[in-house]
């Protein structure tokens, strides 16, 4: 019976169907890893967020492309590319960019796509090119490209230079002098989705006539490229390309998207219901007058509460009020720990209670306070806008690091924690060997004196690798504060941090570090920090001093002669818009350098992060060495975006750091202001959808 | 080489080790499935197959209670209702995943997927309010929440039409509804189709409702009604 009513229903369905909306083929990426045709750009972009890590090769170059979709309508290329033989025989270019498009209006009924782009964006090295292109669907399956180029988009069959002469390449010198000056050229071509699935055809007239390429036997038989682009999965794709008459290239691209996980967010137990209480409900408050009673709920709360992955350190009960000091060591959003506590307390707590004070706790300080009213959580529950409503009537507050006269304060101290971890470290700029890599096994200690004071340890040991590896004797004008790094042995065990930590609080908007020891892996000191920022308030100042000596070479304990007093004065700004993070540091380096960093990051709220940062320091170009200047990059990836597991760790892949010494910091390992980042109001605010689930 | 496939079984093996959690869960569970010995012992409860339910049964919890099937699944789960709250009632797995009906209406599920966080319905949804079928409107407006950034989250609205079909009686534990099959298909935001078992009366008995855009459809059977 019951199979026949589902044929019925199935039946009764397939009948009444609605047709699908008609869906044209995504856009793909070209042999640079960028979206476009082959070599050349197109005016489509991927969704909002969309990364893709692309590794690229042909006759003329080979390399690795980081592509972000950095708004809707902004495309962010980091393009690190070896162009071979560009300088004579054996003597390759290392070429790194920054590419950007922008879309100014997308395709909508008989209007196409158009995009204004940038390559090498504010350098006119060998990469630096810029153009207009358009893009138009033809029917589901075809869409053409069509686009004017400038700089080396512009030396194949030129119609002309509208806007100038254009200056001769120099990577070395930053400016904006050279946009769409000299020849103009112009390139178009198409992209077939076939009927194979996943599978597509491009075809192009190419405006770049490589006449930078030195290779041996180099030529361009025809300015018309061929490829196929193929989607293995959602998040694997491969190109392979047939250009200029004579050669072939590929592409390999790992692809994914923060607001698509590759695994349900929530899938799992979820959140307790919550309780209302009734009218007739014994409101009394006589229980909260006895202390061992207040003393057993707040220790089954706690013991209950680690079993949902919130630690409770410390409680105060009141005949209506319950402050808590909380740690969310699960759910990547607060808002999620604050809700599921907040629905535990409404069914274990007595009646009478009607406040819930509830104060986040990371790196053992106390952020934000969240004031929930029991009433509001009962009449809001499952309601329609039951989301803005408890964010409207929730009050975020500076937390007291301690609750006086707390009922309950976790008794765990000293203890002893641990955790070992792989590590792969990249570097995409180091000097001869394009690309360097190095597997190592990391491990922590920590032995926790109290809530505020820690020593910590880090080790490490490669496994495999070839970072530093050939590395040339650094000739660099400057203290060798960077520079020097393959001198120190890494071929044992490495010692990159032992130090005792003092965390605290000066008030409840004002947090302060002093760290001591060995701060790492090339520097030995103090390092003392204040950081204002009251939790109302999206952006904070803070204060670093760090009196520091360089560390010896074959030693895992000695030091060298060199001693510095660096420090910075840092702004940071949550812009509140799209997740976008501002930082300044302003101060004195490692070489004793003036300058500033200037960070820039987008974070999402379930734990994505791409950040980027450019150092501009009193240190000229031509003795900062490589590079120019330092300048970086790095994707963090929550790993609960790719298993069905709730879990708070992340992995960074970084690229950046020229090891110029030149704006180089002290890295130290626990600074504030990644400490309080996520418990501030604007980032509460940003998650609190999560408050529900 | 052999270096090289040392280094990745470290990889593998150490994936983030540490005092507070043990080796981490994908290897865990890759081990589980090798080494199904060192597996966790089942409990009684796995280990013995479910009793069949019986209308005997059910009335003897005398609780709320559906049975939902989410897309393809083989067999449904029985969730029993733990609150109520202003009309939203609130069933729980044994796992503690959780559906929200308004009546007969989806509002809100947990820990099955892609959260849906909360519905708005339109005073004459009749999904939502006990409608006598001659009565049902042509057509009502629905705003459905999911997670999104900031407190508002996503919405996606859509307006959705009836269509009464043919009579269709259906048994769900031993009693026998004279329902008719109604579809309804909504558009806007979203665009799907959800099928309905609903008495003259306007009682839905049992539902086939679209729950997010990245979730399959749940199919519910109402065992025992609220009232």
């Amino acid at each position: 019976m019951r199979r026949a009513i589902q044929l019925v229903t199935i039946g009764f369905l397939a009948a009444t169907s609605v047709p699908a909306a008609a869906v044209t083929f995504g856009p793909s990426l070209n042999i640079n890893g960028t979206v476009g045709l082959v070599d050349m750009p197109s005016a489509l972009t991927f969704p909002d967020g969309q990364t893709s890590w692309s590794f690229t090769g042909s006759d003329t170059m080979s390399g690795t492309v980081l592509s972000f979709q950095l708004l809707p309508n902004v495309e962010a290329v980091i393009r690190m590319q070896n162009l071979r033989d560009w300088n004579g025989p054996g003597d390759n270019q290392a070429e790194r960019s920054l590419d950007l498009k922008f879309v100014l209006f997308q395709e909508q009924g008989w209007r196409p796509a158009l995009a204004l782009g940038f390559t090498d964006f504010g350098a006119n090295g060998p990469l630096a090119s810029e153009y207009i292109v358009a893009t138009k669907s033809l029917g589901e399956n075809f869409r053409v490209t069509a686009g004017l180029g400038w700089g080396r988009l512009g030396t194949h069959n030129p119609i002309g230079a509208p806007f100038g002469t254009r200056a001769p390449q120099n990577s070395n010198t930053p400016g904006i002098d050279h946009f769409f000056a000299g020849d103009m050229a112009f390139f178009g071509g198409f992209e077939w989705d076939t009927p194979i699935n996943g599978l597509t055809f491009k075809a192009e007239y190419s405006s770049d006539a490589y006449i930078g390429e030195q290779l041996a036997g180099f030529s361009v038989d025809s300015p018309f490229n061929f490829g196929v682009d193929y989607r293995i999965s959602r998040n694997l794709n491969l190109g392979a390309y047939y250009m200029r008459g004579n050669a072939f290239g590929f592409r390999v691209t790992l692809t994914g998207n923060p607001n698509t996980p590759i695994t349900p967010p929530d899938f799992g137990t979820g959140p307790l219901p919550v309780r209302a209480r009734t009218t007739d409900s014994n409101m009394a408050t006589a229980w909260a007058g006895n202390a061992p009673v207040r003393g057993q709920m707040a220790n089954l709360l706690a013991t209950s509460l680690a079993e949902i992955g919130i630690t409770i350190h410390e409680v105060r009960m009141r005949g209506d009020t319950i402050d808590l000091q909380i740690q969310n060591n699960r759910y990547v959003q607060e808002p999620k720990a604050i809700g599921r506590l907040a629905r535990a307390l409404t069914v274990a707590l007595p009646p009478s209670v009607e406040n819930f004070r509830i104060s986040l706790v990371n790196g053992g300080l106390a952020t934000t306070t969240v004031v929930l009213r029991r009433s509001d959580i009962e009449a809001q529950v499952e309601r329609p806008d039951a989301g803005p409503q408890s964010y409207a009537t929730t009050q975020f507050l500076d937390a007291p690091n301690h609750i006086d006269d707390a009922d309950f304060v976790r008794d765990s101290f000293p203890n002893f924690s641990w955790s070992l971890n792989p590590q792969l470290d990249v570097n995409l700029f180091g000097g001869s060997a394009f690309t360097q890599a190095d597997v190592i096994l990391r491990g922590n200690a920590s032995y926790r004196i109290n809530r505020a004071l820690a020593f910590n340890l880090a080790v490490s040991q490669r496994l495999i690798g070839n970072i530093g590896k050939g590395a040339d004797p650094s000739m660099s004008p400057l203290p060798h504060v960077r520079s020097d790094a393959a001198l120190y042995d890494s071929s044992g065990p490495v010692l990159n941090r032992l130090t005792a930590d003092y965390l605290f609080k000066l008030n409840p908007s004002t947090y302060g570090r002093v760290s001591a020891g060995y701060l790492e892996r090339h520097f030995a000191g103090v390092s003392a920090e204040v950081l204002w920022q009251p939790t109302a308030q999206n952006w904070g100042i803070g204060v670093e001093l760090n009196y520091v000596r360089q560390r010896a070479f074959d030693n895992m304990f000695d030091l060298q002669d060199y001693e510095t007093l660096s420090g910075h004065v840092s702004l940071y700004w949550d812009t509140g818009w799209n997740g976008f993070e501002a930082q300044v540091d302003v101060g004195r380096y490692l070489a004793g350098d003036w300058g500033a960093t200037f960070s820039l990051s987008r974070r999402f709220n379930n734990g994505w992060e791409v950040s980027g940062y450019i150092t501009l320091t009193d240190v000229s170009f031509d003795d900062f060495g490589n590079g120019n200047f330092d300048k970086g990059i790095a994707l963090t990836i929550p790993l609960d975006w790719t298993l069905p597991y709730e879990s708070r760790s992340r992995t960074t892949i970084g690229l950046g750091g020229y090891g110029s010494d030149g704006g180089a910091r002290a890295s130290i390992s626990n600074r504030l202001y990644p400490i309080i980042r996520d418990y501030n109001q604007q980032d509460l605010h940003d998650s609190w959808g999560a408050y529900w689930q | 080489m052999t270096r090289l496939f040392t280094a990745f079984g470290a990889l593998v093996i150490l994936g983030a080790c540490s005092s507070a959690g043990g080796v981490n869960p994908v290897f865990r569970a890759v081990w589980d499935r090798v080494s199904p010995g060192q597996a966790e012992p089942e409990t009684a409860q796995t280990a013995t197959a479910a009793p069949a339910l019986t209308r005997a049964r059910i009335d003897e919890l005398n609780i709320a209670m559906i049975r939902v099937k989410v897309g393809a699944a083989a067999s449904g789960s029985i969730l029993t209702a733990r609150t109520l709250n202003g009309g939203y009632a609130t069933y729980s797995s044994s796992n503690q995943q959780t559906i929200t009906l308004f009546n007969a209406l989806v509002t809100a599920h947990r820990g099955i997927g892609f959260d849906l966080l909360a519905v708005a319905h339109a005073p004459n949804d009749p999904l939502a309010v006990r409608t006598p079928l001659d009565d049902w409107p042509s057509a009502v407006r629905r705003d459905y929440r999911l997670s999104g950034t900031g407190p508002d989250g996503t919405v996606l609205s859509v307006n959705c039409a009836f269509r009464i079909g043919p009579p269709f009686p259906i048994t769900q534990v031993e009693i026998t509804y004279e329902t008719r099959i109604v579809q309804e298909s909504c558009t806007g935001d979203a665009t799907f189709q959800n099928l309905h078992m609903v008495e003259k009366d306007g009682h839905v008995w049992r539902t086939a409702q679209w729950v997010g855009p990245q979730m399959d459809q749940f199919e519910i059977e109402i065992l025992e009604p609220l009232d």
